[in-house]
């Protein structure tokens, strides 16, 4: 019995102390507190009321311009800082270290029951081991397989609305105005949260379909032609290439496709699609009219 | 160069599929490309004149489609063959 006890406790040690040795980020020597101080003037709402004032000295003697480019920055450093703050915390309270808590606390549980002496509990204690250790290893392994993606996710969306804030910068005021850049701030931190990132998976893959669907839609599905029609139609098709840009947009006109820089494309569609005798008399009739030639 | 996609049932022989690009470049153009989407067989036609030694097709297993001699290579793509996956070279017969 005591030996049980003396094994359970350096289970529960061993679960404790095994996954705090890797980090997986470096200690900054950044103090980060002092740094958010020093951007508090800028994060302030006054900073808003100070870019409208007309006194140029409530800006630190700074112009609208240049004000809102400080405030922006400052803003962006900011939101970077809680960004990477968060990141490390999705790593160091990740899977690594919820599964070992997990295990740790039903370990406790159990090695509590078995202390007590209580043996009528020590079964039920087990079990419970056995079924919570499993639903935090499920549930854990799916954190671990779908945050690297959800982390990277956030990242490039992070560096996109980045990249819009920075030639939004680059504007004048009057193209980019202080209360837009809060905006694309607003969307720099969203891109940064767990929600944010779920909301650009689910409308990447919704344009990915979206994509697929209309590429599906435009396909022209076309099966074998009987002889007869199929030299009619190779006839007519040679034809239609040797049309100049102009007989192209009449011959268009007629047969009801649209004119521009596909014309030639979408009238041999149209004769690529045909099916029956009737559509290339129809064709053949136009094309007669037009040019005087027979197919 | 302009170009069109085209589709045409998977669920055919290979004879068949084969006849329907044969046709196809005969009205737009030669054979550009070679895919599958859906339960279609899709195929890619470049806009010009049509080649008088029309494409052929042949499923190949090995990992790359084999070399034919008086053949050029024009495309190689996964398709379907009586609807099940299969592997398509397509050749032209040098003139």
């Amino acid at each position: 019995m005591r030996s049980i006890k003396y094994l359970l406790m350096i289970l529960v040690i061993l679960m404790t102390t095994s996954c705090v040795t890797l980090t997986g980020f470096p200690e900054r020597s950044v103090n980060i507190t002092k740094e958010l101080e020093l951007l508090q003037p800028y994060l302030a709402p006054e900073a808003i009321t100070r870019y409208e004032s007309k006194n140029i000295e409530d800006r630190k003697g700074l112009s609208q311009r240049a004000w809102r480019n400080e405030v922006v920055n400052a803003r962006v450093r900011e939101i970077d800082i809680s960004f990477n703050q968060f990141q490390q915390q999705l790593f160091q309270e990740g899977v690594g270290s919820t599964l070992a808590t997990d295990w740790t606390v039903l370990s406790l549980n159990m090695a509590g029951t078995l202390v007590s002496g209580n043996w009528p509990k020590y079964l039920s204690g087990a079990s419970a081991l056995t079924v919570g250790g499993k639903a935090s290893f499920d549930k854990n392994a799916y954190f671990e397989k779908t945050m690297p993606a959800l982390l990277a996710t956030m990242v490039a969306k992070r560096k996109e609305v980045l990249v819009k804030i920075w030639d939004g910068l680059s504007k004048d005021i009057d193209d980019y105005s202080l209360n837009f850049a809060l905006s694309d701030l607003d969307a720099y931190y969203c891109a940064g949260t767990i929600l944010g990132a779920i909301i650009e998976v689910t409308e990447t893959a919704g344009s990915t379909a979206k994509k697929a669907d209309a590429l599906l839609e435009n396909l022209v599905i076309v099966t074998v032609l009987p002889k007869d029609i199929q030299i009619r139609c190779e006839k007519i098709a040679a034809f239609v290439k040797s049309l100049t840009p102009e007989q192209l947009d009449s011959l268009a006109k007629v047969m009801k496709v649209s004119t521009g820089e596909n014309v030639m494309v979408d009238i041999l569609t149209k004769v690529g699609t045909i099916e029956t005798d009737g559509a290339v008399d129809a064709i053949a009739q136009k094309i007669k009219i037009l040019f005087g030639k027979e197919f | 160069m302009p170009s069109k996609k085209l589709g045409t049932p998977g669920s055919q022989p290979l004879a068949v599929f084969e006849t329907v690009v044969q046709q196809k470049e005969g009205i737009f153009g030669p054979l550009k490309s070679l895919g599958k989407y859906g339960k279609n067989n899709t195929f890619e036609l470049e806009i010009g004149p049509s080649p008088n030694n029309r494409a052929e097709l042949e499923e190949y297993a090995s990992e790359e489609p084999p070399k034919k001699e008086g053949y050029t290579f024009i495309c190689k793509g996964d398709c379907l063959v009586n609807s099940l996956d299969a592997k398509v070279a397509a050749y032209r017969k040098i003139e």
